[in-house]
């Protein structure tokens, strides 16, 4: 099971006081720290006294060696000092990061588990900003909460005891600042807490904003609505400011204030100290003891104010945070008292409801039972409550009355692990993380196998079992044509010999068949699905001057255009399509549509508008540099399987195809490695798999014929046992950020495939193969009719009726209520509701 | 400057002048204004069909018209578990205008019996033209009509002359 049994806690995360966290985990630590302070101090005093005795006895008494004695313990205090203070610092950084990173990893498990109701208002910059920014000071304090009290207080008091032994009234006297500062440092404090508690629920709102207008930036810009989130955000932004400027110069005040009174120390020494020195009460050794004990009076303070502020925001940034997220947790993580249940398949529901805080019932009186193995069919309208029903059976939603059980025992008392064990849920936008396919497949897998059984256990899965999970949910092919569509690395280079040898036995085995569908590469053949320019090259450029774009800028290229005597039927060309197409689309608005299968594209039609009207009356000898690249160009782009304007006649094709044989001898004298041209024992590096098995091109971009030849690709693939490799490639297929690379089909296949992989006893598909074609919908169909009946209990919610005939049950919900409820020919037989619909949808 | 009708100066009939010829051999098209013709021919596409590939499917909204260009092919109507073939069609022959106009499944399907080439214009493709020259609907509308009555005519002569019966369910379409 992947539930670690964590130390459990005598309280949630969020009831922790702060103060808790100062010991947590960190005793040694940080009676490591009161020791080592208990020494700074003392040797931190040990100055003092040495300044006072150089001056009263060394220098006084004029004893050299007593001079280089006193100043030798001088020094060798203040290295300790440093030094001690130097590993001070170290430990309490180590206690405050580790206390932040405990509390971050502390509260990031209790948000994961917290119920779904707090994320429906809840915006993940608030959870992003609570984790990242908020705890950083409440680590803070908890290292230095035992540190710098103790070092600054012990200093203090060190300090106070050395000097009203040396003279009780300056002493006395010089310490009477510091009661006054106790009083108005609070009352400063309190306006800076009330401005730190504003600031900290700015910024929520605010990371809350940014997150909400880049999750909604496709409606921002389709409504070009730039100025209306700009203006909530500036405005956000500059509240934001008034209250860090008042805040930041309230801190200020603090400090200044502390200064203030610290500086009038020094005052009082010498205007007190100095009168009695006059009068001879006092020896001057002490006066410079004096003067020079306020001055390291001034660190230990300010430390110590410093720390108080630190204490202040700390704990307002900690216990907002901590009180944001005091949810009450639903159902406990893992049992405490027992191993998670072996629960029977079975569900029985009995006068189950769900109502909201405002008392609206999405769930009323519901009852049902679905025995092992039976399959049980929600259909409704929307909003009549077959999702609601489905989440609570996931123990996602908290039914508020009645009971509902699995295998007998209450939902509501089975722990999340127990649950995990028993049910697979697919909701309807399943979520896909970022990274492989492979780990997304595998995440149910690994939650309830756990992480080091699955990877470097016994438990992990076989490539077979990954293959059958892919072929059940349809994602098989997906995956298959994600490896196929790879471009291998440097790295898997053993397989390119396999992938040239597959090449040649493809067109062998499957030429005849897919002729009529590709044009294989052939030196001698022209390609009529490719464009002129690619006729010619006939590889892949390596140099940037040979790709499609830049031909018409080389100079090497225009001349052998040249030589070629190509350059003049191009010309007669590019007009020709020029001509016919601006006859075609003048005078009407442009659609992109109307150049799909044009060689000019939208941006250019203007351009070439011009030209046509330009060059009219003139021989084609007559026309600029610039109109003549123009129409080359077009002449280059044209390619006559997929541009309709204009036709080639056999004449330019061998014209073209003689020039394809001229141009290789020219790079292969010039620049030999400027293009790899397509020859039928080479890899094409820059290309994918597919494209170097199929070694040709394809003629139409009907995505049926693809699926044709990617029917021919797989059958060459088993016959070349290739098939599980190509798989595996195929799954290392990185998703991107929640799946965009792939569509919402394949989203719902590879969440359909996880849970067929996790093989869970109890399945609850929440509309599930909503966004899958009608074939894939069938199949999936069949998968469960055929091999999960029987095997696991199916609740789905289902908003295809023809697919409902295949369920053992259906119940029918309508306004919360299950109105109707009997297999697929019992209701039809009723003629009530559920036929309405069934005829309505037909 | 170059009439479209013109055999190309590269020497070669282009597809889209080929296609023109062909569109304007179609009935609904004969009131439509060569702009316009010359867009269509412009958009669609050429698919060749083997003997069995279907062309278009029963039940299935493709969006698309076809117009055979040569070949053979046959209409099939699936009832339950049999095909019963309503007719065979061959070259010149024209499919779908209704379905380019709104969206609504093929009650049939059409299957090649030999190599069959269709010229093909998608629904968006038309839709589009239709924005840029309003009038072109109404003039096609017109064609159906009169193809409508035409159907309804003689189902009503077929009525009286043999009193079929079973017929009169299905009279009154004209009065769409």
């Amino acid at each position: 099971m992947g539930f670690k049994k964590e130390k459990i806690e005598d309280k949630p995360v969020v009831k922790k006081k702060l103060t808790s966290w100062i010991f947590d985990g960190n005793i040694k630590l940080q009676s490591l720290l009161v020791l080592i302070i208990l020494v700074t101090v003392a040797a931190r005093v040990v100055p003092l006294e040495m300044q006072k005795r150089i001056v009263n006895e060394a220098i006084n008494l004029r004893k050299l060696d007593l001079l280089v004695i006193y100043c030798g313990i001088y020094l060798a205090a203040v290295v300790l000092a440093s030094l001690l203070k130097m590993s001070i610092n170290v430990i309490q950084t180590r206690i405050s990061e580790q206390a932040t990173a405990s509390m971050r990893k502390q509260l990031y498990h209790h948000i994961l588990t917290m119920p779904l109701c707090f994320f429906r208002t809840v915006q993940p910059g608030t959870v992003v900003n609570s984790l990242i920014n908020e705890l950083t000071v409440p680590g803070n304090f908890v290292g230095m909460a035992i540190a710098v009290p103790l070092t600054n207080i012990v200093t203090l008091m060190a300090f106070a005891g050395y000097l009203i032994v040396l003279n009780p009234m300056l002493g006395i006297v010089s310490f009477s600042i510091y009661p006054i500062m106790l009083y108005v440092i609070p009352v400063l404090q309190k306006q800076v807490n009330r401005d730190n508690k504003r600031r900290v629920d700015t910024s929520r709102v605010l990371s809350s904003k940014i997150v909400e207008s880049v999750s909604g930036i496709h409606e921002v810009q389709a409504n070009g609505a730039f100025e209306i989130e700009n203006n909530k955000f500036d405005t956000m932004v500059n509240y934001l400011k008034e209250i860090r400027i008042k805040w930041s110069n309230l801190r200020f005040a603090i400090k200044v204030v502390s200064n203030l009174f610290i500086n009038m120390g020094p005052f009082l020494i010498f205007i007190i100290g100095g009168y009695l020195a006059i009068n001879g009460q006092l020896g001057l050794g002490a006066l410079v003891a004096f003067l020079s004990a306020q001055e390291k009076l001034y660190d230990p303070w300010k430390e110590l104010i410093d720390f108080y502020q630190v204490y202040q925001d700390g704990s307002i940034n900690y216990y907002k945070t901590m009180n944001f997220f005091d949810v009450e947790i639903e159902s406990e993580l893992v049992p405490e008292d027992r191993d998670t249940y072996d629960l029977d398949m079975s569900i029985n529901v009995e006068n189950m409801g769900l109502e909201t805080e405002e008392g609206i019932k999405l769930l009323d009186n519901i009852s049902l039972t679905v025995a092992p193995g039976e399959h049980l069919a929600l259909v409704g309208f929307s909003g009549s409550g077959k999702s609601s029903l489905a989440l609570c059976l996931a123990q996602l939603y908290k039914y508020t009355s009645g009971h509902a059980t699995i295998g007998n025992v209450e939902i509501s008392d089975l722990t999340k692990a127990d649950m995990t064990k028993t049910v697979g849920l697919v909701s309807q936008s399943p979520f896909i993380f970022d990274g492989t396919i492979k780990e997304n497949l595998m995440y149910s897998y690994i939650a309830l196998h756990g992480e080091e059984c699955v990877v470097g256990g016994d438990c992990a899965p076989e490539l077979d079992g990954l293959v059958q999970v892919l072929q059940q949910s349809g994602l098989f092919v997906d995956v298959l044509r994600f490896g196929l569509n790879t471009i291998i690395e440097k790295n898997a280079e053993e397989s390119i010999p396999v992938i040239i040898k597959m090449r040649e036995n493809f067109q062998k085995e499957f030429g005849d068949s897919i002729g009529e569908w590709v044009e294989f590469f052939d030196e001698k053949q022209f390609l009529s699905s490719a464009t002129i320019g690619d006729n010619i090259i006939f590889g892949t450029p390596v140099s940037e001057e040979f790709k499609s774009a830049n031909l018409v800028e080389s100079e090497f290229f225009l001349k052998f255009l040249d030589d070629a005597d190509l350059t003049r039927p191009l010309l007669t060309l590019g007009r020709e399509i020029a001509d016919q197409t601006v006859d075609i689309l003048k005078n009407i608005a442009h659609d992109k549509l109307f150049f799909e299968q044009s060689p000019i594209k939208l941006e250019e039609f203007e351009m070439y508008e011009r030209l046509v009207r330009e060059i009219k009356n003139k021989n084609l000898h007559q026309i600029s540099k610039q109109q003549t690249i123009d129409l080359l160009t077009l002449a280059l782009r044209f390619s006559p399987g997929k541009h309709r304007i204009a036709g080639l006649s056999d004449f330019m094709i061998n014209l073209i195809l003689e020039g394809r044989y001229m141009f290789r001898e020219k790079i292969k004298q010039n620049d030999p490695l400027a293009v790899a041209f397509f020859r039928k024992d080479q890899y094409i590096h820059s290309q994918t798999i597919f494209n170097n098995i199929l070694f040709g091109i394809l003629k139409t971009t009907n995505p049926g014929t693809q699926e044709k030849i990617n029917q021919f690709m797989i059958a060459l693939l088993i016959g070349e046992d290739f098939l599980e490799r190509m798989i595996e490639i195929g799954m290392n297929f990185v998703v991107g950020t929640q799946g965009n690379r792939l569509s919402g089909g394949q989203r719902q296949k590879l969440a359909i495939a996880r849970t067929f992989l996790k093989a869970p006893p109890i399945m609850i598909l929440d509309e599930a193969t909503s966004a899958l074609d009608n074939t894939s919908q069938k199949r999936i169909q069949n998968v469960l009719s055929r091999i999960w009946k029987g095997k696991s209990t199916l609740i789905a919610v289902v908003h295809r009726l023809d697919i409902v005939k295949e369920y053992d049950k259906v119940a029918f919900l309508k306004a919360g209520k299950i109105v109707e409820m009997g297999t697929y020919d019992e209701l039809m037989a009723k003629k009530g509701y559920f036929y309405e619909l069934a005829y309505e949808h037909k | 400057m170059n009439s479209p009708m013109n055999i190309s100066d590269s020497g070669e009939k282009s597809e889209f002048v080929a296609n023109l010829d062909a569109f304007r051999q179609i009935d609904f098209f004969s009131g439509i204004s060569i702009e316009v013709m010359k867009l269509f021919s412009f958009l669609c596409q050429r698919l060749v069909y083997k003997a069995g590939d279907y062309i278009f499917r029963q039940d299935d909204d493709d969006g698309c018209s076809y117009y055979m260009l040569a070949g053979n092919a046959k209409l099939v109507l699936k009832k339950r578990d049999t095909e019963v073939v309503i007719r065979e069609y061959g070259a010149e022959s024209y499919f779908g205008v209704l379905g380019l106009m709104t969206p609504m499944v093929k009650q049939f399907s059409l299957i090649a019996t030999e190599e069959t080439t269709c010229i093909v214009m998608t629904r968006k493709a038309f839709l589009k033209v239709v924005d840029q020259f309003p009038d072109t609907s109404f003039k096609i509308a017109r064609s159906i009509g009169q193809r409508i009555m035409q159907a309804e005519r003689k189902c009503i002569l077929e009525f009286e002359s043999k009193e079929r019966e079973d017929l009169k369910s299905l009279l009154g379409i004209s009065l769409v």
